[in-house]
């Protein structure tokens, strides 16, 4: 029958049903008449025509099934039906909904991550087009590093495959927005940057060709030309959205005029960018850098083609450094896509656990509706009929399940994404979407109609006199049924195993990256950021006094013990190693110089405050400061690696390379500290004082850092703190606004966001699914009990101790048990390449981890047992004989 | 509707009904069942549940037509007369029916 046919048959449906039940009533009209032709009274005819016609209502169905689509009908009432029935069953519809609402919330929060983080696409134009171009050093082996300005002139002259090719380079800057100094997030980029990423200004206009560059000889605060773009919410929320476009602001100390606007939700490489600044490239400085570069290839130019170039490009031209193409998606999901999948795979278990748990409902209900389903089949209900009216009642309760796990999925987003923002990228774009809804709906349909035929399944070709003769009138209770619950209840714990097994790896990769030494002493350290301007501070020798001034001013407020300022905080840092001269090198390198992986530039009183003990030699002392002799200190790490055997006391090294760069004496040899973070390898290392970085002259070396980490030891809370910090360097410096103003315990704790948000996600999905497994087995075992009754009463009857009855059932539940953890270690030995490069200090086949979680599976599932197992025992065998 | 056409008890109804309505006046249900009922000496017996869901259908098939009318005794009810198609389908049905019985026939003969 043709659609529109059957469509059309909808609509007249009610005539030709009509004509139908009209058609049917004179039969029985006829009948009767005939009846009472043959000489029977009214009722009696009456009552003959009735049986010898049937059921009319099933010949109406069966007359218009082959005609009509009945089947909107049918759903409006199978709706109506499944929610009298459901609401009749309030504790099975409860658990039902509750088990639906969790497997699939989770779910659902899950994919919201992989739909926001890894399937959407970067919402730029044509997003496929946009290209990373990492740079790797020859001279290092190929190591991750830094375009020359040079180079990247080149390649934007000399390439064929992109329309565009535009530097980034991150940054924080301060703005200062009506009365008040903000901290805010730049990215500096160029012209082509901007088209690359197919940006339009909102208001005003973007950078124009040959804006952005800068003149590395003028004074440092005038590098870069003083103009700049506002996002549209900080336009918004500093400037209250007031016409600006023309007029100039204070960004960075130093007034600049506002081009343009962008379009709201602008942004480059999940960079949260709330300013954009000239890129400030200099064409004539061949040495300067640059941070990240990206481009957009040409219609029609495949990557393929595009690296084929740029290899080709290099060849002739022999330089530094081979770029490689990555898709830009790729490379800012980078190595989050393996922990987001690995999630998803964890929440799809605990799905499983939920199905198994809500067909274990079910059979336990369809045994009690057997004689429901076998009446109505009996009264001429088609098979087809019970099935739609069964899925009814699965999409019903699936739909109120789904709504609630929409809500579970939302409120535990945003929770997660509250507690650990910087555990993933991308992830303010992550949220209950479209490709979400429809995952919800697709997970809810399968479960409706997996329940329908689950509730179906047994109810199938036994007529109505097997059914309702059956002992006990409960159905068949045969072994196989018993199969299929043991079954499920083996797979739910198996799948608990699983995910108690990766939880526990990840709490371990957890304490191992907290216990690990990070070479400082964390506790009752205070830090805040300051970050001074070179436009307000000319001098390299203002701003060591302005440090200066502010340590003072701490150290006197009472409760604070000492006081100190670094460039880099330990645990978070990156970026490229320095070249460096290091004298008397043992293991010479190829090129004419070395690479140093931090250098630390630190005001007196650092060593002692931190805590990182000097092992040989001294550190750093006032005395310094007025010697004409540059002196340095380095760590264990660096003198292990270029002067093994040697003395490091008095060796010597240069920043490189640069002829007025004086060179440095070694005085002291510190602790290792984990700078790059507790998981990173240690890395070489050097100290520089700031007290002398003062005195050498601009272009010769280590300079005073704009931008400094102050510390204090203190007992105090940041919060009860945070006045007297901003007073102190609001009297000395109105435009410096204090920022991240936290305890050193924190900051270590945020470099392992990662571990710690997988950690507590796959806990809180192992708890799940322990909880789902344990409720499972008690509701399977006591099903058993409940159907065993006789069984057991007979045993009892013939001497069986009470205590042997417990032992008997409990057996039962931990052979199964055993089985399950078999099963579990199984497949957590197959899945463990999957976790292995997210643990740290602890392999995925550890067994020590495996022997707990095994022994909680076993404790899990014997408690769960133990109160079915009690029931049994405590049955009164003559009660239990005589049945129900 | 091919999907009926090996199903031999369903063609067996059509046969009847569609003979039955080649020989005489438009019929109304009941009167079919029962002309099928005498004409049979009481040994084929039309279930209405089979007869009204396979009335429908030839109707639908455009071998029957059906109208409104009144029985003998002022009793509203469906009328239904044998189309030209109908009678083609009559034929068929026959031809088909008389080849099914020729090879039981045969098969019996020879088993």
């Amino acid at each position: 029958m043709s659609p529109l046919r059957k469509l059309l048959n909808v609509v007249r449906r009610s005539r030709m049903d009509d004509d139908l039940r009209q058609e049917l009533e004179t039969h029985v009209a006829l009948i009767e008449e005939e009846e009472r032709r043959q000489g029977l009274t009214a009722d009696q005819a009456r009552r003959n025509a009735r049986t010898r016609f049937g059921n009319p209502q099933a010949y109406r169905e069966r007359a218009l099934d082959g005609v009509i689509a009945t089947w909107f009908e049918h759903a409006c009432k199978d709706v109506r039906f499944a929610a009298r029935v459901l609401v009749r069953a309030p504790g099975f519809s409860t658990a039902a909904v509750l088990t639906i609402a969790l497997g699939i919330g989770v779910n659902a929060a899950i994919f919201s991550v992989v739909s926001g983080v890894i399937l959407r696409p970067l919402p730029h134009p044509r997003p496929e087009q946009l290209m990373y171009l990492n740079a790797q050093d020859t001279a290092l082996n190929g190591r991750q590093s830094l375009l020359f300005a040079r180079e990247y002139f080149a390649l934007r002259e000399a390439n064929r495959s992109f329309v565009a090719i535009g530097g980034f380079q991150p940054g924080e800057t301060n703005v200062t927005g009506g009365d008040r100094a903000l901290r805010v997030r730049s990215a500096y980029v160029d012209e082509q940057t901007l088209e690359a990423l197919g940006y339009q200004a909102a208001h005003g206009r973007l950078f124009a060709p040959g804006e952005t560059y800068g003149r590395s000889n003028a004074p440092p605060g005038e590098w870069f030309p003083p103009i700049v773009i506002l996002s549209h919410e900080l336009w918004q929320t500093a400037f209250a959205g007031q016409p600006i476009v023309g007029h100039m602001i204070e960004v960075g100390g130093r007034s600049r005029e506002v081009l343009g606007i962008m379009p709201p939700g602008a942004d480059v490489m999940d960079n949260q960018t709330e300013i954009w600044l000239p890129l400030g490239l200099d064409r004539a400085n061949r040495e300067a850098r640059l941070g990240h570069v990206i481009g957009r290839l040409r219609d029609g130019v495949t990557a393929d083609a595009a690296q084929a170039e740029l290899n080709a490009l290099n060849a002739n031209r022999g330089e530094r450094h081979v770029l490689q193409l990555t898709p830009l998606h790729d490379q800012i999901v980078g190595v989050a896509r393996r922990p987001i999948w690995m999630l998803q795979l964890a929440a799809g278990f605990v799905l499983l656990i939920a199905s198994a748990n809500l067909a274990n409902l079910l059979l336990a209900r369809a045994e009690t509706r057997h004689r429901e389903f076998a009446v109505r089949r009996a009264l001429g209900a088609t098979r087809v009929r019970l099935l739609t009216q069964s899925i009814a009642e699965g999409a019903l309760l699936s739909i109120i399940g789904g709504a609630l796990a929409l809500w579970v999925a939302d409120v535990g987003l945003r929770t997660l994404m509250r507690t650990y923002p910087a555990a993933l990228p991308r992830t303010s774009e992550a949220g209950v979407d479209l490709p979400v809804l429809l995952f919800t709906c697709g997970i809810a349909a399968v479960t409706s109609l997996f329940f329908g035929l689950a509730q179906l399944r047994h109810t199938g070709a036994k007529g109505l006199a097997v059914v309702l003769t059956a002992p006990g009138a409960k159905g068949g209770t045969g072994a196989m049924r018993h199969h299929v619950r043991r079954g499920l209840v083996v797979a739910e714990l198996a799948l608990a195993i699983v995910l108690v097994m990766g939880a526990a790896l990840l709490l371990r990769t957890v304490y191992n990256l907290t216990r690990i030494d990070g070479g400082i002493n964390p506790s009752r350290l205070v830090t805040f950021s300051v970050n001074l301007p070179n436009r307000m501070f000319p001098q390299p020798e203002s701003m060591r006094q302005l440090y200066r001034s502010f340590l003072d001013a701490l150290r006197a407020v009472p409760g604070v013990e000492a006081a100190t300022a670094m460039t880099g905080l330990p645990a978070n840092r990156s970026g490229p190693p320095h070249k460096t001269r290091v004298a008397n090198a043992q293991v010479p390198s190829p090129a004419p110089f070395e690479t140093v992986d931090y250098y630390q530039h630190v005001m007196s009183g650092y060593f002692e405050t931190m805590g990182i003990p000097i092992v040989r030699g001294r550190g750093f002392e006032p005395a310094d400061a007025a010697s004409p002799g540059m002196v340095a200190i380095v760590n264990e790490r660096f003198v292990d690696q270029f002067w093994r055997g040697l003395d490091p006391i008095g060796q010597r090294l240069q920043p490189c390379c640069n002829d007025r760069t004086p060179w440095f004496t070694v005085v002291g040899v510190a602790k290792d500290v984990k700078q790059g973070g507790a998981d990173r390898e240690t890395g070489t290392e050097a100290y520089f004082f700031v007290e002398q970085d003062a005195k050498l002259p601009s272009g010769g070396g280590p300079t005073v850092p704009s931008i400094m980490n102050i510390v204090l030891r203190t007992a105090l809370p940041p919060p009860a703190l945070a006045q007297t910090i901003e007073r102190v360097v609001r009297e000395r410096e109105r435009n410096v606004p204090v920022v991240r103003l936290r305890t050193m315990d924190a900051v270590f704790t945020d470099t392992i966001q990662r571990p710690r948000f997988l950690a507590q996600l796959l806990g809180v999905f192992a708890s799940l699914a322990l909880l789902l497994a344990a409720v499972g087995t008690y509701g399977v075992f006591s099903y058993i009990v409940v159907e065993r009754r006789s069984e057991i009463g007979i045993r009892m009857a013939l001497g069986a101790p009470r205590l042997g009855v417990l032992a008997h059932v409990m057996k039962e539940g931990l052979v199964l048990a055993g089985i399950a953890v078999a099963v579990g270690l199984a497949a957590a030995y197959l899945l463990s390449g999957l976790i292995a490069s997210l643990l740290f200090g602890v392999q995925p086949i550890d067994v020590p981890t495996a022997s707990a979680v095994a022994g909680t599976m076993i404790i899990v599932a014997a408690v769960a047992c133990l109160l079915p197992a009690w029931r049994a025992s405590r049955l009164d065998p003559l009660a239990a004989l005589r049945g129900d | 509707m091919p999907k009926h056409a090996n199903d031999r008890l369903q063609g067996t109804l059509d046969l009847l009904i569609l003979n039955i309505l080649a020989r005489s006046d438009a019929q109304h249900g009941y009167a079919i069942a029962q002309r099928i009922h005498h004409a049979t000496d009481d040994s084929l017996r039309i279930e209405e549940g089979s007869l009204y869901p396979a009335l429908q259908r030839m109707t639908h098939e455009k071998w029957l037509r059906a109208e409104w009318g009144l029985t003998d005794t002022g009793r509203k009810a469906r009328f239904y007369t044998i189309t030209s198609a109908g009678r083609r389908q009559l034929a068929e049905e026959e031809r088909r029916w008389l080849q099914l019985t020729e090879a039981v026939a045969k098969a019996l003969r020879f088993a």
